[in-house]
């Protein structure tokens, strides 16, 4: 009977100990998993990797960036100063730059690492400049990283196009570029081209930047069955489901296309019109994530949202409005690498790298 | 006491609690000679250690410790000197220099810059990104501050870092003490570098300065002398222009000037010049270097080769009549220049936009009469030079009303009100129709478009009155279109300059919600004009629908295009204009002086609420200066609504509720009247036809006017390095000098300060004064005198004398070689160093000498909670018995079943199983031989763990023979008299145990005190 309590005491010490080291290991995977990822409430900052850039004038360093993308390891932006920049992604160095050929009328707002056609009709890596106040589209050849340091480069010139103007292929303010591969990713199919000022339409240009066709038109937005834009700051391509996403920012909303320019519908939208399900303030820039969802970061609020377009529902809400770290001040944009996201805090003159639950960035980006 | 206590990277900020250790410890170890007799020995000394480390660290919690981080990081701020006093060429060096010693800056080195001019101004903060100096906007260069360079350069210090300060500079400074900024750097412990800008002008001519009385009569011949210094025997042209003109000095050599041989050394050229013409006659004298022999400009500093000087030549008083004809509109003027005329009255009419709006111009005249003026034409600047031009240098000034003027023409919160002897604000008690002013910002892409934002603002709301409502709405950052500042009436305007001061001037993406946040704010006023301006470059979107409320709503848009990127952008703003009935203004980087007279001319736009128009009988103030002789005045037909204002100013006529109409007093120097009616026949179609229309506006104007100046008063100026030597000559009309006069002068300053004036009497008729002339500009002394009569019963002497001093170019220009001997000396100073021209043989961040900053962060709640953590151990040691070598034995035991268990494959648990069974089915057949012969019977193995499978159950014939008896594991029925028995044995095992137990405690606790004894 002895014996027979003593096995019963050690089968609960056996039990008490595998649920204790049970609870270890929960304590200490729930710790891991608060260090790198953890949900974010609406209104927390956001939590902070590392900070790149700071204000100045010197390479590595803003005067209210406007514009973000990056190349796979390097991170590009535009700032006031009309600098195009390379960044090292890990320490904010500067890695190469170049000075817009004019900026007196103002500076570009988008731009967009992506294949161009070169002179023989292959695809060679180019940076796509929406020069805003000059009216046209600026394609550069990726410049070689020069030796010995941070350099101010002169890249290649490889075409521009469009010119001031309202008729096929004119732009008032071009705001952002996106490019198609065909399926074979071998040749340039499409540049979509956004802009704003009167013009608030979405122009399509072939491999050769031939214009094709365009649509939408300025509009406050109230029909929604109509393709009315107020400002499309931002645009991106969704190849998951061969869609465009606009971001149509002063009519607060994301529309979603065919990439024939085919409505398939919207997402937010002014008060009180707005789908009860997104309030968007502002936003300024769309990437599409690896599950189809896409980041959109909001000017007017000071915050990203993850939204699912096609069910029209918000999927968390990122940051708050203010100077601290993890605060943002006007944010023009984000991109997402890898798990990485870039939020370009232009207000504060930097680039705040974060880890987002569930924000991962799609492999594939033209 | 030890203020602070520093062991290792710890520091105790209240070290005396560390003493608690040793008393606490000694008694401590006193008190476990007993408490703790009774434990093994490893267990008492652990215990003994853990008490005395819980005494450590709850008293080293106690006296604050920090954690001491000590960084390795040097920023090197350049204070480079970038006034025009440094040649081009070593400014170019300086650039070459820094952007070089950036290339090979260690990672952790941080560079900072600032440039110094006449300011000082930070153009980097110290950072690892900057490599070089970046001039972005340096300002005015006529000038050296280094001090102020210092100063800021040690501001931008960071905490974490050490810093040092290399100073590039010539050594001249024209403003501040290096010295004592040098001193500020020493007691911060930032050694300050230096790199010597080093230079020396060989050949140079220096136009030092050109005299000239400072007054004279009409047609006297005066000299004008120019002194000059070269360096070096030279020779040149000298030009010499009066007010603007060039007189001809060679009459027969070709161009005006004279030509010139100069000795080295000092050198004074005489030119005899006859002044005719009452009023200023500045003089400017430029010397043009010739060529040497080979081609070589003789001269090298250009800047140092003009000198100017003025002389106010007296003679009959004159006034200058300020009115504006609209196109196709009448001269209101014409009436009262017609009846000044024919009172002797010499006047001068034209129009603002044709005045240079200076001192010096205005001091030809003793009085000027504004007929119905509105401020707009008016610059901010000039506005201030009237205010100077009555304060300061005692001319008279007549503000005569009309439709466009006074509050009505946008004059509230403007410089000259406070000139004006009545308030443009209306009195409180008045019930008047109110105006709403919204003014919507965007951000303006401008350099200084914070500033330019914010004194448009300012001018903006000053314009309006207390009784208006006035409210700013604009894109924030934080809170998207909101207001600033809440739609509310303006009072005093504090608060709405305090809001001016937070703008942000956010970058509005879109007009649409700001226009209409600024038309439900307008709205929800009782105003009866309401208004909004906007400023902006033009490039945020704008619907269409918007517009359209306005539209409904009959509220007007103002938009000013301030820089706009395209014609696209002024497409817009002129859009919201036109549709709503504003007005459209497209400003460019260089008008933007104009933006304030935008703002306060689209004030006006709900100022016209200030007018009262209908008959009025002005009743008069008897015993008036300007009223002396009349009896009874015409009535009137409207005047612009004004306040009484408080103190010395007189109102001659009042209006409807007492309001002021004419009014006067003496403001400064000078003398202000106003008249808030008109002169013509809009308003005073009775008054211009009255038979003392003239008298009324002769003894006005006469009464504001300067006294003239007396023929026998002269002035005399001597430049004194940054001073001014002033020399009053006083005499008679028989040329005796005055035995004693009184002077009270005011000197207008080129900032726009004034400043006073005193004379002291140094001889018979001869007065100085040394007053502060520090920088370039001119300086504008106006002085009234009175002097008792020089024989008995005869009148007192009195008049005015006017007298300026010009400072053409700073002293930045003056020296001909670097000042390194100050720049050493600051460096010695300090504990700098002089560095080399070479700057990678310079080692700019050099850390030796330097203090690396500390950041000490505090640790004692983390002191604290290791204490108490330790406490419990303590009590567990104490109390608790861990046999330490079975718990690692239970551990390493653990370790090893969770890897058996994890390698256990599916046939492993099963065989393991088998084996349990068997085990089980061979102790029960030991037990109870009918189960081996059950087993017997049941050969088969899969019989056999049938039988096994029972373990512990009892067969039916046992359970129904137990009942309510308990039933022994082998499957017996226990009798009654069995369980008493075996409880009765169990109860006298547990005593036993229990004895013991006690037993062992008592002798221990008698081992103890026998030792104690023993000791």
């Amino acid at each position: 009977m002895a014996g027979a309590r003593e096995s019963s005491g050690q089968g609960r010490e056996r039990r008490g100990g595998r649920l204790c080291a049970a609870a270890l290991v929960g304590v200490l995977l729930l710790a891991w998993g608060q260090g790198c990822v953890r949900d974010l409430e609406p209104g927390d900052a956001l939590p902070v990797e590392r900070v790149l850039g700071e204000a100045g004038t010197f390479p590595g360093q803003f005067s209210y960036p406007r514009t973000i993308d990056h190349d796979g390891s390097g991170v590009w932006t535009i700032d006031k100063l009309a600098r195009v920049q390379r960044l090292d992604p890990e320490t904010g160095r500067g890695l190469l730059w170049w000075r817009m050929p004019e900026s007196d009328l103002g500076m570009p707002t988008g731009i967009t690492i992506a294949p161009t056609t070169g002179e023989d009709g292959g695809l060679i890596r180019g940076v796509y400049v929406a020069d805003t106040h000059y009216h046209r589209v600026l394609v550069y050849a990726f410049p070689e990283a020069p030796e010995g340091g941070v350099r101010e480069v002169e890249p290649r010139l490889v075409d521009g196009f469009g010119r001031l103007g309202t008729g096929a292929g004119e732009f008032i303010y071009p705001t952002d570029v996106a490019v198609l591969l065909d399926g074979s990713g071998e040749r340039v199919e499409r540049v979509y081209v956004s802009e704003y000022g009167g013009n608030d339409r979405i122009s399509v240009f072939d491999g050769a930047h031939r214009f094709l066709f365009s649509f939408g038109r300025l509009g406050d937005g109230h029909d929604p069955a109509e393709v009315e834009f107020s400002r499309p700051q931002s645009i991106a391509i969704d190849r998951s489901r061969d869609e465009l996403v606009v971001v149509d920012s002063c009519n607060h909303r994301l529309g979603r296309f065919t990439l024939d320019g085919e409505l398939l519908g919207w997402v937010g939208g002014r008060v009180p019109d707005a789908d009860a399900g997104v309030r968007l303030d502002f936003p300024y820039s769309v990437e599409v994530l690896a599950d189809s969802t896409v980041l959109v970061a909001e000017f007017g609020a000071g915050r990203l949202q993850r939204l699912d377009l096609v069910r029209g529902e918000s999927l968390g809400v990122f940051g708050r409005a203010g100077r601290g770290l993890g605060e943002l001040a006007t944010p023009w944009a984000a991109l997402v690498r890898g798990r990485e996201t870039y939020v370009l805090d232009s207000g504060n003159n930097r680039v705040v790298v974060s880890r987002l639950p569930g924000v991962e960035g799609s492999a594939g980006r033209w | 006491m030890l203020a602070v206590l520093r062991l290792g990277p710890v520091e105790f900020h209240t070290p005396v609690w560390l003493l608690l250790i040793p008393v606490f410890g000694v008694w401590s170890v006193w008190m476990a000679r007993g408490s703790i007799a009774g434990l093994g020995g490893a267990t008492k000394l652990t215990a003994l250690v853990v008490r005395v480390l819980v005494i450590v660290l709850l008293a080293g919690a106690m006296a604050e410790p920090h954690r001491r981080d000590v960084s390795e990081d040097v920023a090197v701020t350049a204070v480079v000197d970038v006034s025009r006093s440094v040649p081009d060429g070593l400014q170019a060096r300086v650039d070459r220099y820094l952007g070089d010693a950036g290339a090979v800056k260690a990672p952790g080195d941080r560079l900072g810059t600032v440039t110094v001019g006449r300011d000082a101004l930070v153009q980097s903060l110290p950072s690892r990104a900057v490599t070089g100096l970046d001039r972005r906007f340096t300002g005015r260069l006529d000038g050296t501050d280094l001090a102020s360079g210092v100063q800021l350069a040690l501001a931008t210090a960071p905490q974490d870092a050490a810093m040092r300060i290399v100073l590039f500079s010539d050594g001249l400074e024209t403003s501040g003490s290096l010295v004592q900024a040098a001193e500020a750097a020493r007691a911060a412990g930032v050694p300050i570098d230096v790199v010597p800008l080093r230079y020396r002008y060989d050949n140079e001519v220096i136009v030092d300065r050109v005299v000239t009385p400072g007054t004279a009569r009409e047609g006297e011949t005066i000299n004008v002398r120019v002194v000059l210094t070269s360096t070096l025997p030279a020779s040149g042209r000298l030009v010499l222009e009066e007010n603007g003109t060039p007189l001809d000095l060679d009459p027969s050599g070709p161009g005006n000037g004279m030509p010139v041989t100069l000795e080295a050394g000092v050198n004074v050229i005489a030119v005899p010049v006859p002044v005719t013409g009452r009023g200023v006659h500045e003089f400017r004298a430029v010397f043009e270097a010739d060529r040497s022999a080979s081609g070589a400009l003789i001269d090298q500093i250009v800047e140092n080769n003009t000198g100017t000087s003025v002389t106010f030549v007296s003679g009959e008083g004159r006034v200058l009549v300020l009115r504006t004809i609209a196109p196709g509109g009448v001269d209101e003027s014409a009436e009262i220049v017609s009846a000044l005329r024919e009172a002797g009255i010499r006047c001068e009419v034209t129009s603002p936009d044709r005045v240079v709006f200076s001192l010096t111009n205005l001091n030809a005249f003793d009085a000027l009469v504004m007929v119905n003026q509105d401020a707009f034409p008016y610059s901010y600047e000039a506005q201030e030079v009237l205010r100077q031009y009555v304060h300061d240098t005692g001319g008279g000034l007549v503000m005569i009303g009309g439709d466009r003027a006074f509050g009505a023409g946008g004059w509230i919160g403007s410089p000259l009100e406070d000139a004006l002897p009545v308030r443009l604000d209306p009195p409180q008690k008045r019930q008047m129709p109110r105006g709403a002013l919204a003014l919507v910002i965007h951000s303006v892409e401008i350099p200084s478009g914070v500033y330019w934002g914010k004194k448009v603002s300012e001018a903006a709301i000053n314009a309006l009155s207390r009784l208006d409502y006035v409210g700013i709405v604009e894109f924030g950052w934080q809170s998207g279109v909101d207001w600033t500042f809440p739609m509310q009436l303006k009072g005093d305007g504090s608060a709405a300059m305090a809001a001016v001061n937070r703008l942000v001037f956010g970058d509005m993406p879109d007009f649409d919600p700001s226009l209409d946040l600024a038309l439900r704010g307008l709205l929800a006023t009782d105003a009866g004009q309401r208004h909004v301006i906007v400023v902006s470059d033009g490039d945020p979107s704008l619907g269409t629908g918007v517009l359209r409320r306005y539209q409904e709503a009959g509220v007007s848009i103002s938009a000013v295009g301030v820089n706009p990127h395209s014609a696209g952008d002024l497409n817009s703003l002129r859009r919201m204009a036109t549709l709503t009935n504003g007005e459209f203004y497209h400003v460019q980087n260089n008008e933007l002086a104009q933006l304030p007279q935008i703002f306060i001319k689209e004030a006006q736009t709900i100022k016209r609420t200030l007018i009262q128009e209908g008959e009025v009988q002005p009743s008069m103030v008897r015993g008036a200066e300007t009223l002396r002789g009349i009896g009874s005045v015409p009535p009137l037909y409207g005047y612009v609504v004004a306040a009484e204002r408080e103190g010395l100013a007189q109102v001659t006529l009042r209006g409807m509720e007492d309001d002021p109409i004419a009014a006067q007093w003496q403001y400064g120097l000078g003398r202000t009247a106003t008249f808030t009616s008109d002169a013509t026949t809009r308003w005073g179609r009775g008054w211009v036809g009255w038979g003392q229309y003239r008298q009324f506006w002769e003894q006005t104007v006469r009464w504001a006017m300067r006294p003239s100046g007396s023929p026998n008063v002269r002035v005399t100026t001597e430049p004194r390095d940054d001073k001014t030597l002033v020399v009053v000559e006083a005499v008679d009309d028989e040329g005796r000098r005055l035995p004693t006069a009184s002077f009270q002068g005011r000197m207008a300053t080129p900032d726009g300060e004034g400043a006073p004036v005193s004379l002291r009497q140094v001889g018979p008729g001869r007065f100085e004064t040394l007053v502060e002339t520090p920088d370039s500009g001119t300086y504008v002394m106006s002085m009234r005198y009175t002097a008792p009569p020089l024989v008995e019963g005869g009148p007192s002497i009195e008049g005015s004398v006017q007298a300026a001093v010009v400072k053409p170019f700073a002293d930045e220009f003056r020296a001909l070689q670097d000042n390194a001997g100050l720049l050493r000396q600051v460096a010695e100073m300090t504990g700098g160093r002089e560095l080399p021209a070479d700057p990678a043989a310079a080692n700019l961040w050099d850390r030796a000498g330097l203090e690396m900053p500390v950041s000490t962060r505090s640790v004692w709640l983390a002191c604290a909670i290791a204490g108490i953590a330790l406490f419990l151990v303590d009590v567990a040691v104490r109390r608790v018995r861990l046999d330490v070598v079975r718990a690692w034995g239970a551990v390493r035991g653990g370790l090893r079943r969770g890897r058996e268990q994890a390698g256990m494959s599916m046939e492993g648990l099963a065989a393991a199983r088998a084996k349990a069974q068997e085990r089980l089915a061979g102790s029960a057949e030991a037990r109870d031989p009918d189960l081996a012969g059950g087993r017997a019977a049941a050969s088969d193995p899969k019989q056999a763990r049938a039988v096994a499978g029972r373990k512990f159950e009892a067969s039916e014939e046992q359970l129904r023979a137990a009942g309510d008896a308990r039933v022994a594991l082998r499957g017996e029925a226990e009798t009654p008299e069995q369980t008493e028995r075996r409880a009765a044995e169990q109860a006298r095992k547990d005593g036993q145990e229990e004895e013991q137990g006690m037993s062992r405690l008592l002798k221990a606790k008698q081992r103890a005190r026998d030792e104690l004894k023993d000791e």
